[in-house]
């Protein structure tokens, strides 16, 4: 026990010092490419050209934003004034060089991505009353008076225009909680009332209203990727009924391959307690031959062939409801390093945090999948294919984090979530 | 009687070899299937296909490819064991309003050839009218997949060419269903057969072991324990299976012999002189499995007791009244291990598999109490042991490349007591070829395959799947001897050494 703990702890320390120097030089060069990988790390958890995320945590828009109000809060986030409670190691995936803060601000700054929308529509005319003429009888200013007229900020205020919606719903909701903290800037200290002011619905109805705002100038339509075009990715709670027929046809054709409790066997992967969303994303891509890694072409292209959405919808349905288990396959003593690097990543190499995404246990969300439980070998077959290039349509940012990762890093990371239940 | 009998419980042990020196069919050219198979090959070469499985009505019905299944067919996968395990219902659209496409339900039908093989015996003494023989072997119609839900059947009818036989082969008919009992994943299924071992999911045990395919021309060894296919077709069974974790495999099953009008019905010919047994002979088998990713690791037992009858039936050819001597019974053992371990990779696949079985034979003539007693006769069975036992060695290992080039290599032997009168030399006793009265036989079989259709075939049948291959056999010892082989002067055991072409179609 001591000796193997000793080991975990002493092969961690190695990782810890190898991973971010061997990175480190990787992404060395010239400062100009430093700086675009690090862009590409902002917008591995903030979303093509930063318009946001829906993963475990929704990810705010960062293109657009007034760069004073951008270099704040990556100064906020470093001394631990934002968001400390969040299982995401904030002030560690936020660290940069001054000079990289105001780089990186004045970058975002201009850009104007298609918002990425998904707030509820019949809320907006009622958002914009409140934006526009806040709500007098409970002492709530307009919000335009700070934010301005199209919502897009000025000097320290924060643009909001496009900014999606789950994320508003939530620093409005637990702004207390989330942004009043030590040493509060003027800013926060406005917010703070008007936030414990508002009540749920407003609070709704105004993210909704801000999050179907697209700023004109200059704008940038932004390819959507078919798989992460479902925010906010819930689906509705499956009757007895759909989960029913999900389970006769899931025995009948899913168990013959998955096992027979869908925990996975051989190739086949868990499918148990799978991300509903996920898993309907993933079938109809083996139905259009968008997930091509030779074993998906060898077995799911064919099982997919004449999968309709109704009856992957149930499907889904009924797998998502199966109790998972843990593979525990990997390596015991690299699931330190792995743990490490899900849950704080590699800042100076770039490499973002998997826990932004798939959530503190790994448990995934809407279309981003579970991977706690997983086997080592597909998690590992997975992560290897994205960086050879296979399945190069899938949710947008994991076949380019997934190319950053070296193969200790990989089979560090399979080895740690294999284990988490 | 007594002679009679003895022979015929000889030829329980001894497989009987047909076609070893009788007067062959006049030597074909089957142009034909030649020309075919050149058309065939070549069209499925050039144009990407659709999928296709050994069993064509499978690949029908879950739309997966033969790979999905078969290494090189007709080995199997894991996905190929648990496919039969859960009753060759998986995909199937016959079960209600389960089912993803009610309207389109599958016709279970399939159709196995070998259209054209050729044996060449390197020996003239061994097959003195002709040692290089073309020919059609057997051509089989199968039922296989879902009949209803959860009820699934893999069941063969044989027309075979040599033998001019229509008969029924391979039947399994199974029952098989799934639950979950406190997270463990447990499969559970009934079965209906009529061959010990052909329900199992490994490529090790007798049934479905290396070589997948002989010819029916070329000599083989004429020793073999009971449950390498002696009871095929002539039995009936019925037994539950497990299938645990995906780990644990236990299986028991009871097989009755078949009564002598049945088989007849059947295409079964009750008077070959094979045995028949009396009552209920247990077949079980236990195995537990590893599967990792693209590893699995098998380690199993199997075994099967029957008390043996002589049959009626003469070796020698002479027809005899289809009577079973009275309460007369031979209490045979067989108790086998095996293992298996399969690398599946995706391009690059490898195989080992080895099986090793010990039968145990008593050979006093022990009264059954469950027979009625009309013969005095019950003991003085004419061997020249009391017991005898018999060994069998099976050890093979395959490499197939892109589930399209298969090579396999196999070491064989089958040893155990000489016995003087069973493994006679005697006309009148045995079958009258061993010349030592030992059983040994051993050698080397390799085989080389071409299987072009394995992720699917021609755009006109894309279902159409082959094996075209190429199989030597080299036998170190035969029958006991390796010089004088079957008491023919001169014949070293290499003498009967076979190249075997076989071409091998199911659509």
């Amino acid at each position: 026990m001591r000796s193997s703990s000793l080991g975990l702890v002493l092969r961690t320390a190695i990782l810890a010092v190898i991973l971010p120097s061997v990175a480190h030089a990787e992404s060395g060069g010239s400062s100009l490419d430093g700086l675009r990988a690090k862009i590409e790390y902002c917008t591995d958890c903030h979303g093509e050209v930063g318009r946001g995320y829906v993963g475990w945590y929704p990810m705010p828009r960062i293109a657009g934003q007034t760069t004073e109000y951008f270099e704040n809060q990556l100064r906020a986030f470093v001394t631990r004034n934002r968001e400390k409670d969040i299982a995401i190691l904030m002030y560690k995936v936020h660290a940069v060089t001054p000079g990289t803060r105001k780089a990186l601000a004045a970058h975002f700054a201009g850009l104007n991505p298609r918002p990425y929308g998904g707030g509820p529509k019949e809320l907006v005319e009622r958002g914009r009353k409140i934006y526009d003429e806040g709500v007098p009888d409970a002492n709530v200013p307009a919000c335009s008076a700070c934010h301005g007229p199209n919502a897009e900020g000025f000097e320290s205020n924060p643009s909001l225009a496009g900014q999606l919606y789950p994320y508003l719903v939530k620093e409005l909701t637990n702004w207390t909680k989330e942004r009043a903290q030590e040493a509060p800037s003027e800013t926060v200290a406005v917010m703070t009332p008007i936030a414990a002011a508002l009540t749920k619905p407003q609070i709704k109805a105004v993210s909704a209203y801000l999050s179907s705002l697209w700023p004109t100038r200059r704008r940038l339509e932004v390819e959507t990727v078919n798989n992460s075009s479902c925010p906010p990715c819930i689906l509705p709670i499956p009757g007895d009924e759909v989960v029913l027929i999900g389970e006769k046809l899931a025995t009948g054709n899913c168990t013959w391959c998955h096992g027979a409790s869908a925990h996975g066997f051989a190739t086949a992967p868990q499918l148990a307690g799978q991300q509903p969303q996920y898993l309907e994303n993933q079938l109809r891509n083996f139905h259009d031959h968008r997930r091509d890694n030779p074993l998906s072409r060898l077995y799911m292209w064919g099982a997919a062939a004449k999968l309709d959405a109704a009856t992957a919808h149930e499907l889904a349905a009924y797998l998502a409801g199966v109790e998972p288990q843990a593979a525990c396959d990997g390596d015991e003593q690299l699931a330190g390093a792995g743990k490490a690097l899900y849950d704080e990543g590699i800042p100076d190499a770039n490499i973002v945090p998997c826990i932004a995404c798939h959530g503190p246990d790994a448990q995934g969300v809407g279309n981003i999948p579970r991977l706690g439980g997983q086997s080592y070998p597909y998690l590992k077959r997975r992560l290897v294919q994205w960086g050879e290039g296979f399945d190069a349509s899938a949710a947008a940012p994991m076949p380019r984090i997934a190319g950053k990762l070296s193969v200790d890093q990989i089979e560090a990371l399979s080895s740690y979530l294999s284990f988490v239940k | 009687m007594l002679a009679i009998q003895a022979e015929a419980l000889i030829a329980s042990m001894i497989e009987n070899v047909p076609s070893k020196r009788n007067n062959l069919f006049t030597c074909l050219r089957y142009w034909f299937w030649p020309i075919l198979v050149l058309v065939l090959v070549s069209v499925g070469a050039t144009v990407e296909p659709p999928a296709a499985s050994a069993l064509p009505s499978f690949a029908r019905q879950t739309g997966q490819p033969c790979g999905t299944c078969h290494t090189a067919f007709p080995e199997l996968t894991p996905y190929g064991r648990q496919f039969k395990l859960t009753g060759y219902t998986a995909g199937g659209t016959r079960c209600g309003n389960g089912s993803a496409e009610t309207s389109e339900t599958q016709v279970p039908l399939a159709v196995m050839t070998e259209p054209y093989t050729f044996t060449h015996v390197a020996s003239k003494l061994a097959q003195p009218d002709n040692n290089n023989y073309s020919t059609v072997q057997q051509t089989s119609l199968f039922v296989g997949g879902q009949l209803y839900c959860n009820l699934g059947a893999f069941a063969q009818m044989t027309y075979d060419r040599p033998g001019v036989t229509f008969s029924w082969d391979n039947t399994d008919i199974r029952y098989a269903n799934t639950v979950t009992i406190d997270g463990t994943g447990i499969v559970y299924g009934i079965t209906a057969n009529n061959n010990p071992t052909v329900q199992d999911v490994w490529n090790t045990i007798p049934a479905w072991a290396f070589p997948y395919i002989s010819s029916e021309i070329a000599p083989t060894p004429g020793a073999g324990t009971m449950i390498q296919g002696t009871w095929a077709g002539r039995v009936a069974g019925a037994g539950a299976y497990v299938w645990i974790d995906n780990i644990f495999y236990a299986e028991f099953t009871a097989y009755g012999a078949l009564d002598p009008r049945t088989l007849t019905t059947l295409g079964v010919d009750p008077t070959d002189g094979t045995p028949r047994f009396a009552g209920a002979a247990p077949y079980w088998r236990f195995a537990a499995e590893k599967t990792w990713d693209k590893n699995s690791l098998m380690f199993g037992t199997f075994g099967m007791y029957a008390d043996v009858q002589p049959t009626g039936g003469n070796p020698n050819g002479i027809p005899s009244a289809l009577t079973y001597p009275s309460n007369i019974v031979d209490p045979f053992l067989d108790i086998g291990v095996d293992a298996q371990y399969q690398f599946i990779g995706d391009i690059n696949i490898f195989t080992v598999r080895a099986a090793y079985i010990w039968e145990h034979q008593r050979l006093t003539g022990q009264s059954n109490p469950n027979l009625a007693a009309n013969s005095a006769a019950a003991n003085g069975m004419t061997f020249a042991n009391p017991n005898d036992e018999l060994n069998n060695l099976n050890i093979s290992a395959s490499y197939i490349y892109d589930r399209t080039f298969s090579f396999t290599a196999q070491y064989f032997a089958t040893w155990g007591t000489s016995d003087a009168l069973m493994y006679s030399s005697i006309p009148g006793l045995g079958n009258g070829t061993f010349t030592t009265g030992s059983p040994n036989s051993s050698g080397l079989t390799f085989d080389l395959a071409y299987l072009p259709f394995s992720y699917g075939g021609p755009p006109i049948w894309p279902w159409l799947n082959a094996r075209i291959g190429i199989e030597y056999t080299h036998y170190i010892k035969f029958d006991g001897s390796t010089n004088n082989v079957d008491e023919i002067p001169g014949l070293k055991a290499s003498g009967n050494d076979t190249v075997f072409l076989y071409t091998w179609f199911a659509f």
